[in-house]
């Protein structure tokens, strides 16, 4: 936020903030040409369809509920902002997830100004050996099923990397490559890393399951 | 790795409602595009005392009290605002550059306009009340409109 740039409200932040190859999403264009137009449901559409996608960015970085809507109202807002410099509607998903991630990245920033810190340590001061962490393992699904519970034990063991990914990764509803180019752009981590990054946290998150004795698999249940 | 898309799904099932927004996230968002602008200049965010200056506020040991100082820019205006106050009351002192005569009005999201402020010689007060994200309409005779960038209060 801090650095200068460009202004004017044909800001080409859109095209350059994603990777190619997000696969389109059906009426995606429709919406968003109808919402430039001024259409509120086309809007609304479009909101209902990404809050859950911005919503888990901001918990993935431990963000309090508070600050998570605080951030989400930005995010949306700066959406508006830059409606009409949307060319590409393929490139609102990740868009959305950058500007999201950036806007969590300032919160925290500020939240921890008496301790000035780099993206990199501030990613390193969310990890599971701090403070905070306490507070995250506290973070327990209100309705979880008991046959869960072992898991969501575990799950709080894996390192905070493992669990940011493992987390948008759930809620990504596209599968294949364009949900981990998402998952990606919100933490600020390069695509081709999160594939292999995926099968070792699941691969630590089985060994921990398998030393609390509890089965990994799904047919027992 | 078949295991792994069991596993997977298990987590999903388990991590997936927890990351359904609440119903007011939602709503905010939606009534949010009653605030677009159309037409307007936008001004981007390039200095932000609360996020550059730390340093020397946590020396001076009283960051609380120092105002926040935010540079708004286009190419032809710039928007310098010092905020003040904390919490729910809050005053933004502004000044424009260059100079001139201009009218001023705030938005923020489910707080109805107050109306504009003159800004006749392109300085201006501005109470604040509440906190969360704010943008300033300047509106200058024969130029269009410049709206700042949304940036919270906070």
């Amino acid at each position: 936020m801090a650095q200068v740039r460009n202004s004017g409200a044909n800001l080409p932040a859109i095209e350059k903030s994603t990777a190619p190859g997000d696969a389109p999403i059906d009426d995606l264009p429709r919406l968003l040409q109808a919402a430039q137009n001024g259409d509120q449901s086309a809007w609304n559409d479009i909101v209902d369809r990404f809050s859950g996608l911005l919503w888990a960015t901001c918990r993935a970085f431990r963000l309090s509920p508070s600050d998570a809507g605080d951030v989400c109202q930005l995010t949306w807002l700066r959406l508006l902002e830059h409606l009409d410099s949307i060319r590409d509607p393929a490139r609102l998903p990740g868009w959305l997830v950058t500007t999201c991630r950036r806007e969590c990245l300032v919160l925290l920033r500020r939240n921890r100004r008496q301790q000035p810190v780099d993206d990199d340590r501030l990613l390193h001061l969310l990890g599971s050996d701090q403070p905070g962490a306490d507070q995250a393992a506290a973070d327990v699904p209100l309705l979880i099923a008991d046959r869960d519970a072992g898991l969501w034990q575990a799950f709080t063991r894996l390192s905070e990397r493992c669990q940011q990914i493992l987390h948008l990764l759930v809620v990504i509803p596209e599968s294949g490559p364009p949900s981990y180019q998402l998952a990606a752009q919100a933490l600020g981590l390069p695509t081709g890393s999160l594939g292999p990054t995926r099968g070792r946290c699941l691969a630590q998150l089985r060994d921990l399951l398998d030393a609390e004795g509890i089965s990994s698999s799904l047919s027992d249940s | 790795m078949r295991d792994d898309d069991e596993l997977f799904q298990r987590l999903t099932e388990m991590l997936s409602p927890q990351h359904e927004p609440p119903v007011m996230v939602t709503e905010l968002a939606k009534q949010c595009f009653a605030l677009r602008t159309i037409d307007a200049e936008l001004a981007e965010l390039t200095a932000d005392s609360y996020i550059e200056g730390t340093a020397a506020a946590v020396r001076r040991g009283a960051q609380v009290d120092i105002p926040r100082l935010l540079t708004f820019e286009t190419p032809g205006l710039l928007v310098e605002l010092e905020v003040g106050g904390s919490g729910r009351r809050r005053r933004i002192l502004g000044e424009l550059v260059p100079t001139g005569p201009a009218s001023i009005e705030l938005r923020q999201p489910g707080v109805s306009d107050s109306g504009p402020i003159n800004a006749d010689d392109g300085r201006f007060v501005i109470e604040v009340s509440g906190s969360g994200p704010f943008s300033l309409t300047c509106r200058r005779p024969g130029r269009a409109a410049v709206v700042t960038e949304w940036t919270s209060l906070d």
